[in-house]
């Protein structure tokens, strides 16, 4: 009521101006989308990227590279965990996951199952004397957990039924998937995209196909479609989850059909992931960072290799928007992309190029560019180096503690190409390994996350917003 | 290039991952777990991240020159004081014991000064290491509890409706909530408060620089009313500043006023509405120049120091 109380009506005018004036000239908010394959270690990426930073505003060097791009660090007046104000989003829980890490018996946090986000502020002083006087910045970096079988979903998007069952049937021909999707295949050849649109008979195929879902990412298989039937997220499973690949699947199926019910909730369920999972929260943010255990995948045998090649390129390639008129208009997007290949500490520190080179063959054209950058990180070291002898001769390994075991054991990762190997690489078997339990931290975290290759990410990635 | 053939991954002690002799010619080492280290406990990476923190310049030419015409001058005090006693105990027994009262009083009133500028600092330190427990998310809650409550506590005798936090802080489950019961039970009050105080001193300052005779004597009332508006709004925040607690508040809340709260101490000062509520400076504004920006800018330090004394990170 302006007029009731004119003098407070001016004070609160002249006050919001002067807020409003403050931020626009103080306030940077970057929004940074940790994505990746499942099991690629995105929330330890998270956790270990706020706890170091957290130490850094504690004036712990725990990010030197970082700490170098920005120069004076006597300038980094404080880092805070920012307030949630408003947001949809689930907030990420960063005390109950630093607890995990940080307790007595250390674990590590559990699979993500659902989006979630978090947002820290940075309080920087200017550099000039001058400039100053307008106050210190507050840089906000908003972090977004994204569920990494989601994001296979993306590819999907543009697809018919039709062209993804044709797609997902051809990859299952593949003798490794084969084997594991048997049930799926055997119960798939009696059945025919024209037969009736009946609902048990829906459900039997999705449920088999599920199975056959989860038995493929046991075997360290990552290009698996639908990311829901996966993990459903909090929402569970529901009617619209139900369809599965038909080998005669048609692009004008017949109502009434099953092909047509199949169809249907094919488009259904784009339709809602597109709407309340990607609209509005992967298209924001500016930057990214894609997490991949290229290590993992090496390990688990060329099927599994190829597979995560294939995922990688494909969500690099759905999540860039930087065509010509986004770069004309200013509006490209993400304006940093980092690629990184994860669990660095399973391979002694000679061996981590050759990890960062793998990755950076892999991703191709993607990586290329300014503010593109590729690397190998650990984001908490959980191996110390080491050198032990194999076959008469010292080999570089590193030791630690396998999950599942209660004693320190050294670990050769074996020939690690810097380029995508070719078929004699391939003449072993596969090498199963859960990994190692992480380190003892100190309690709370307080002096941040042992890590290797964060702090040069985070420099390629933020480090010029915080200059 | 290494030489040696490749390998596959493994652990060594694994007697099948043993490097297959030669499969091919360019075989691959597997990889492999190898030998059993028991007994050598968890993993501790060394992890010993270094102090970032800018270090202190040191003492200054002139510092040193200042400490040692100090200790030059404590010296000759100390040694003519003695000399002066062991004199009078040489011509009388009773003036050399009244001359040792007098100089053991003098040393005494000394003492309690630095003892007082010693708890002055303390208390400063105390306020900055909540401070510091504050901003740290992952900092133990306990002992920001205790410090927290310790501080409201000081606080309290003066601004008594500060009490009221006491229970939430106590019940608390985190630092961040400690910190948001501070921002709006103490903060709030205390802001009030040294808000008062400002206008005080701004109609103080300001009526006397319009009567003060000669423009240079303008800057010493204001410099004077100044040092006692710091110490007034620090001793209302639990601070007790003695001389080097004053100054080293007086540099913070310089480097506040300059940085920090620049746009939230015109905010506050247009929310306040400084000169609209206050008749006396508005009219002395009017009559005397001078006398209004005195005035104001008393108002303006009393923000700023009320912004230094709180252990509170900003708002972010």
């Amino acid at each position: 009521m302006p007029l009731a109380d004119p003098v407070a009506y001016l004070r609160s005018l002249i006050e919001s101006g002067l807020r409003t004036a403050d931020d626009t000239l103080n306030e940077t908010t970057i929004r940074l989308a940790v994505t990746g394959l499942s099991r690629a270690g995105k929330t330890v990426f998270i956790v270990s990227m706020i706890a170091n930073l957290l130490a850094m505003g504690r004036r712990l060097d725990t990010l030197p590279a970082l700490a170098r791009r920005i120069g004076d660090v006597g300038r980094l007046r404080q880092v805070t965990v920012a307030p949630s104000g408003s947001s949809t989003l689930p907030h990420f829980d960063l005390t109950p996951k630093l607890d995990r890490l940080a307790g007595r018996e250390p674990a590590w946090p559990d699979r993500t199952t659902d989006l979630s986000r978090i947002a820290l502020t940075l309080t920087l002083d200017r550099a000039g004397a001058f400039s100053r006087l307008a106050g210190p910045r507050r840089v906000t970096l908003e972090v977004l957990d994204y569920p990494g079988e989601w994001l296979l979903d993306l590819p999907m998007l543009g697809q018919g039924y039709a062209d993804w069952s044709r797609e997902t049937m051809a990859s299952l021909a593949h003798p490794m998937r084969a084997g594991e999707a048997a049930q799926f295949l055997a119960w798939l050849s009696g059945v025919r995209a024209s037969d009736p649109g009946d609902e048990a008979v829906a459900r039997r195929g999705w449920g088999l196909y599920r199975d056959a879902l989860l038995a493929l990412r046991d075997h360290g298989l990552r290009w698996l479609q639908p990311g829901r039937a996966l993990n459903p997220g909090p929402r569970g499973e529901a009617p619209v989850l139900y369809f599965f690949p038909l080998p005669d699947a048609g692009d004008r199926p017949a109502p009434g059909t099953l092909g047509a019910l199949l169809a249907d909730r094919h488009a259904a369920y784009l339709v809602d992931m597109e709407q309340t999972e990607f609209r509005g929260k992967l298209d924001r943010f500016d930057r990214q960072v894609v997490l991949v255990d290229v290590l993992g995948a090496l390990h688990a045998g060329e099927a599994a290799f190829e597979d995560t090649a294939r995922a990688i390129g494909a969500i690099a390639k759905v999540l860039r928007r930087d065509g010509l008129l986004a770069r004309l208009l200013g509006q490209a997007q993400p304006t940093h992309l980092a690629f990184a290949a994860t669990k660095a500490d399973h391979v002694p520190a000679a061996t981590r190029p050759a990890l960062a080179s793998l990755l950076r063959d892999l991703v191709g054209d993607a990586a290329s560019g300014e503010g593109r950058s590729v690397h190998a990180i650990a984001a908490l070291r959980a191996t110390e180096d080491t050198a032990v002898k194999r076959g008469g001769a010292e080999i570089a390994a590193v030791s630690g503690i396998p999950l599942g075991e209660g004693g320190r054991r050294s670990f050769d990762p074996g020939h690690v190409p810097p380029q995508r190997p070719g078929a004699t690489f391939w003449a072993g078997p596969p090498f199963r390994f859960e990994g190692f339990r992480p380190a003892l931290l100190a309690p709370d975290a307080r002096l941040g996350v042992p890590h290797l290759g964060l702090d040069t990410l985070l420099a390629d990635l933020i480090g010029d917003a915080l200059a | 290039m290494s030489a040696d053939p490749p390998r596959r991954p493994g652990f060594a002690d694994d007697s099948a991952a043993e490097p297959p002799p030669t499969r091919t010619s360019d075989a691959l080492r597997t990889p492999a777990l190898l030998v059993e280290e028991g007994g050598k406990g968890a993993v501790a990476v060394p992890w010993a991240p270094a102090d970032l923190s800018v270090p202190r310049a040191g003492m200054g030419t002139l510092g040193l020159a200042a400490s040692g015409i100090a200790v030059l001058l404590a010296t000759w005090a100390g040694f003519g004081l003695a000399s002066v006693v062991a004199d009078q105990f040489a011509t009388s027994p009773l003036l050399g014991w009244l001359s040792l009262a007098a100089a053991g009083t003098g040393a005494a009133l000394l003492g309690a000064a630095m003892l007082r500028e010693v708890r002055g600092l303390a208390s400063l330190g105390t306020v900055d290491g909540l401070a510091a427990l504050l901003a740290d998310p992952a900092a133990p809650i306990e002992e920001t509890r205790s410090r927290a409550l310790a501080w409201v506590r000081s606080v309290a005798r003066r601004v008594p409706e500060a009490d009221r936090v006491i229970p939430a802080i106590s019940a608390a489950g985190s630092v961040a909530e400690i910190a948001a019961h501070l921002r709006a039970g103490v903060a709030a009050p205390l802001a009030g408060e040294a808000a008062r105080i400002g206008r005080r001193a701004a109609v103080q300052g300001g009526a006397i620089v319009a009567l003060s005779p000669s423009p240079g004597l303008d800057g010493v009332i204001a410099l004077w009313r100044g040092l006692r508006v710091v110490r007034e709004v620090a001793t209302l925040h639990g601070l007790r500043p003695g001389l080097f607690g004053t100054a080293r508040l007086m540099r913070r809340t310089i480097s506040i006023a300059a940085t920090t709260a620049g746009a939230d101490l015109i905010a506050q000062t247009a929310a306040e509405g400084f000169v609209g509520a206050t008749p006396v400076v508005r009219d002395l504004a009017a009559a005397v120049p001078g006398a209004g920006i005195a005035a104001f800018r008393l108002y303006r330090l009393a923000v700023a120091t009320a912004a230094a004394c709180l252990p509170l990170p900003p708002k972010a």
